[in-house]
């Protein structure tokens, strides 16, 4: 395909995208000869499209930055879509099939031994902006469903814990934001107990290792296991208070 | 249509819709974030999704919203993208070359900053993903030849931004 006509300063894109017919191909080819500025600037082009292959090269590792990227303000805009009757649809189902994304989501954030935080690190930033989520989840179904989407396991808050209003969700915050907290999958779910900030890093179980302690006393760190989940809390509390009421939703019926 | 054939082609169409976000947000784990969450709305709105129109076009729609949505969120707080920081040195590279790598990067991003959203889109789509026009029009919802010319003015403004750069050293 040939766009018609072509001006003469993309010819050079043109020619190397592939879509000069022959004619104008053996035209160009032929001023390249006679053309050294024009096969400068070929090359110009060729060295932009290699960087720009480099910098958004889907398949590159991710070298995680600092807690730089901070997480801000307010979810997501609510998006507007025709409305139609709404159905139901079934979680079963897409969990199985939610593997294929993750299997995406954690072959596209294959490491190169990235810089690594501390829970700590991750809890005083996102104090220091806030304590205002990435995305915005206040109730166990969005809550399940970002778990599974992201891990291939729900997760949830037993409702007897949520009806207590001691706790509340508040939302996740980019794992992406950070340096290496657990694995660069880590979730990091963001959570008021009685008006203070309590975190919880969640990952696979698999890529658990041994995480830095809070050195300040006024953080606690704690542990649990969910199934295949890993769950660290982070407070300034001395108890945990989310991860004894964290439950699998499929072990929880 | 329901959450399973929902996922089949959001995963169909993954490259195409990473390539929208990380246009957009310029940062590939960023990108990575905001594909999942974006993923998480489009089965939310699963029904209401019409058969009869481009699935592409209305999950890049999603996409475009929660890039943006991140993207804003980002300048409040602006902060060196993570992917201007990452050079992905390849084994062997000399301090030498990776200098120069970066510095046509950072050109690079400079001449991107000055695009629009579209012919930005357009130029990462087909530069860097290599998707087809077909794709890059079905995706953002424009017609191929606008594709191409987007692409083409694109790429006139990437090759300027080299074009007083120090010649490659040896």
């Amino acid at each position: 395909m040939s766009p018609t006509p072509i001006h003469p300063d993309d010819l050079i894109s043109a020619y190397a995208d592939g879509v000069l017919n022959d004619a104008e191909r053996a035209a160009f080819e032929q001023r390249l000869e006679s053309e050294p500025a024009l096969r400068a600037e070929l090359e110009r082009h060729e060295r932009a499209m290699g960087a720009l292959r480099d910098l958004y090269n889907p398949d590159a590792p991710r070298e995680r930055t600092g807690p730089a990227q901070s997480p801000v303000a307010e979810p997501p805009a609510p998006l507007q879509f025709p409305k139609k009757p709404r159905r139901t649809w079934q979680f079963a189902a897409a969990a199985v099939i939610l593997l294929a994304l993750i299997v995406g989501n954690f072959m596209m954030r294959s490491g190169n031994g990235p810089s690594i935080t501390t829970p700590e690190a991750v809890y005083r930033a996102l104090h220091a902006n806030g304590f205002r989520p990435d995305f915005v989840c206040t109730d166990n179904p969005g809550f399940i469903q970002a778990v599974r989407v992201r891990m291939g396991q729900g997760l949830m808050m037993t409702p007897a814990s949520l009806a207590t209003g001691d706790i509340s969700l508040v939302g996740w915050a980019y794992g992406g934001s950070y340096s290496q907290i657990i694995s660069p999958a880590t979730l990091v779910l963001m959570a008021h107990y009685k008006g203070q900030e309590v975190l919880v890093l969640i990952d696979h179980i698999s890529v658990d290792r041994a995480l830095a302690k809070p050195e300040s006393a006024d953080l606690h760190m704690f542990k649990s296991v969910v199934g295949n989940l890993v769950l660290y809390e982070v407070s300034p509390l001395s108890e945990p208070v989310l991860l004894p009421h964290l439950v699998d939703p499929d072990q929880a019926h | 249509m329901d959450g399973r054939q929902i996922t089949d082609l959001l995963e169909q169409h993954r490259r195409p819709l990473w390539g929208i976000a990380v246009a957009i947000v310029r940062d590939r784990a960023l990108a990575d974030d905001v594909v999942q969450d974006a993923a998480v709305i489009a089965l939310q709105k699963a029904a209401e999704f019409d058969p009869a129109t481009n699935f592409l076009a209305w999950a890049s729609q999603i996409v475009r919203y929660t890039a943006l949505n991140q993207r804003r969120k980002v300048q409040r707080d602006p902060v060196v993208p993570a992917g201007s920081l990452e050079h992905n040195d390849r084994p062997g590279a000399s301090p030498l070359s990776a200098l120069d790598r970066a510095e046509t990067n950072e050109r690079l991003e400079r001449a991107l900053d000055t695009l629009d959203e579209t012919p930005r889109a357009c130029v990462v789509l087909r530069g860097a993903l290599g998707l087809s026009y077909k794709e890059i029009a079905a995706a953002l919802s424009i017609p191929e030849g606008t594709a191409m010319s987007h692409f083409f003015r694109a790429s006139r403004a990437l090759r300027a931004a080299l074009s007083d750069e120090t010649e490659p050293r040896p």
